[in-house]
């Protein structure tokens, strides 16, 4: 009896194919049943995500039966996808999960979406009955390795999306977001989603300006905000903490006067100006201002980007955790064979 | 008691150096070490204080020296006080590196206490007018510390360097709030040094005032942070000014503090 895991993920198969061998929460229960009833398999686990479909089993087997199995679920012939798989047997089986829970496996190094959906895989198995003695002990490790990982390594630190620099950025000027207003130019997508992220963050009131009005009232209503008009934009600025800026509009519409003379009133209180509209809707001087700060789209994905690399950088640290973890794993499961 | 302040001193050296390391990757590990080092520090920083109390059988801040290390021990004790409050070890680079130099500079001068001065020196007055300008100029010295991380936090927002560094800073408006409240609590103490230093004049000299250079400082000092206080909470103004008047302020505490104690002829100049 051994551990074997077989599977495809985001390096070895496109989008195409994950989305077909993919297997719904729905679905689960059924997979889990189609895959105890062979012989040679004792224990079983499916951990599928959009990014992977992997089998995770204690088998006297090796992993063709489980390709054969998957073609049959699928039903998809064996030479679609059996060049895309990939399948690791023992000690290599443990690592990989490991890697998986820890993050460094997923098409965005670090997230950790994938350690709940680890979690979610082997509770679905356990309830279903079909974890024991090997998955029992090597997924709750796994779990722990995802959070040892995370809290001993930055491999979860800083930003994975503009959202969340946005709101990073915001709290190293507010530190606390609620009671902040939050003042939207423009309705559209880009906008909503900052919002949406900030509202999340506990930011206060929203304001919304937008040339359609019907479109600015459609918008504060569903944050809770205030619809304003582009006449009473200024008296906005000397109110607002936060201006997010997305309007398709061709020239600037926050000048540098507007923002100057706003902060006479504001006497030193910050402005944080994050402009996601191309061509931008903030002129460049208003950053030239003490107490603006002026962060565009540009400037966003490059702090995403430079987390990404701090991330990367701390992938040898994790592999480092993971083989220490590999190695008690495996004596445990040493351990316990010798004892039967 | 040199050497257990040669103690503080290497421990506040080696808990800046770990503040400041941690500043390069948020490990919280390296910091709960720095604070442990900083604790140490202050361990033997206090039993040296202790030891020169009982040597000269008194309150030991009469003459330079004692000065220094019973305001820096005020320093770290308000430091780690804060620390556990709010989340600013980024400070704490600064508070071990101040601790450091002081214990440094101290080293160098004379620990006799001079006895031509003092009777003019025993009055009830005096430790009082003592204890609250120190603890005063110890918690504006925090206050700059603060005003510095906010420059510096500022820096770098304007910058977009969004780095380690950045990251590990506490917020503006955490350090301005935190600027704020140290001055709040600096204020009334100088003030109530003053004063106090005022009726020891009195009682000693014969008069409440008289305009020797250290007190003219230590006046041009009290307006700095009453300036401060009035842009503060009646103009309602903060931000980059703000900041700009706490590091003025600051000059003016090194100024009174060191450059008159050599130079000056004045009543404050004791032990040499």
């Amino acid at each position: 009896m051994h551990l074997v895991v077989t599977g495809l993920n985001h390096e070895t198969a496109p989008v195409e194919l994950r989305e077909k061998l993919s297997i719904a929460e729905a679905h689960l229960h059924d997979a889990l049943a189609g895959l105890k009833t062979l012989d040679s398999i004792s224990e079983c686990l499916i951990l599928s995500t959009c990014n992977r479909t992997e089998v995770y089993t204690s088998t006297e087997a090796d992993g063709t039966e489980i390709t054969r199995w998957m073609a049959n679920f699928f039903n998809i012939p064996q030479e679609v996808f059996s060049t895309h798989l990939y399948s690791y047997p023992g000690t290599k089986a443990v690592e990989h999960l490991f890697k998986v829970a820890a993050g460094i496996d997923s098409m965005v190094v670090g997230e950790y979406q994938i350690l709940g959906q680890v979690k979610e895989a082997y509770s679905a198995a356990s309830n279903n009955g079909s974890t024991g003695s090997v998955l029992n002990p090597l997924f709750q490790q796994a779990i722990k390795v995802g959070k040892r990982a995370r809290s001993e390594t930055e491999i979860g630190r800083g930003a994975f999306s503009v959202g969340s620099v946005a709101v990073q950025l915001a709290k190293s000027i507010f530190d606390e977001l609620c009671g902040r207003t939050v003042l939207v130019l423009g309705a559209g997508k880009m906008g909503e989603l900052a919002i949406t992220h900030l509202v999340s963050s506990g930011a206060g009131t929203v304001l919304v300006a937008n040339r359609t009005f019907e479109k600015a009232v459609e918008l504060a209503s569903r944050f809770n905000g205030r619809s304003i008009n582009f006449e009473d934009l200024q008296s906005a600025l000397e109110t607002s903490d936060i201006v997010i800026a997305s309007t398709g509009a061709d020239e600037s519409i926050i000048k540098h006067e507007m923002v100057s003379s706003a902060m006479r009133v504001r006497r030193g209180r910050p402005i944080f100006f994050i402009d996601i509209a191309v061509p931008r809707d903030i002129e460049a001087n208003v950053a030239d201002l003490d107490n603006a700060f002026v962060y565009d789209i540009d400037d966003l994905k490059t702090a995403v980007e430079a987390d990404a690399a701090g991330r990367q950088a701390e992938i040898a640290k994790v592999e480092m955790i993971i083989a220490e973890e590999v190695e008690k794993f495996m004596n445990k499961l040493r351990r316990r064979s010798e004892n039967t | 008691m040199e050497s257990t302040f040669i103690i503080a001193l290497a421990l506040y050296l080696s808990a800046a150096v770990l503040y400041l390391w941690s500043l390069s990757g948020s490990t919280g590990h390296r910091e709960r070490l720095a604070t442990l080092l900083m604790v140490l520090g202050l361990a033997a920083h206090t039993i040296g204080i202790v030891i020169m109390g009982v040597e000269q059988h008194r309150i030991p801040f009469n003459n330079l020296f004692g000065s220094l290390m019973f305001g820096t021990w005020a320093l770290v004790v308000m430091y780690l006080v804060l620390e556990r409050k709010y989340r600013i070890t980024a400070l704490g680079t600064f508070v071990g590196l101040v601790g450091s130099v002081t214990i440094i500079f101290g080293s160098v001068l004379p620990k006799n206490i001079s006895t031509s001065l003092l009777p003019a020196l025993q009055s009830h007055w005096s430790s009082i007018h003592i204890t609250g300008c120190l603890i005063g100029y110890a918690s504006f010295t925090l206050a700059f510390g603060a005003a510095v991380g906010y420059m510096l936090q500022e820096r770098l927002l304007k910058a977009k360097r969004i780095n380690a560094v950045q990251k590990h800073l506490p917020s503006l408006d955490a350090m301005d709030l935190l600027a704020y409240k140290m001055v709040a609590l600096g204020f009334p103490m100088l003030t109530l040094g003053i004063i106090t230093g005022a009726l020891w004049a009195q009682t000693a000299w014969g008069n409440y005032w008289n305009w020797d250079p250290k007190e003219t400082w230590s006046f041009i000092t009290w307006l700095i942070y009453a300036a401060y206080l009035h842009v503060r909470i009646v103009q309602g103004r903060r931000g980059k000014w703000a900041v700009r008047l706490l590091v003025l302020g600051f000059i003016c505490i090194l100024i009174t503090f060191f450059p008159l104690n050599f130079i000056s002829s004045g009543l404050h100049k004791y032990g040499w």
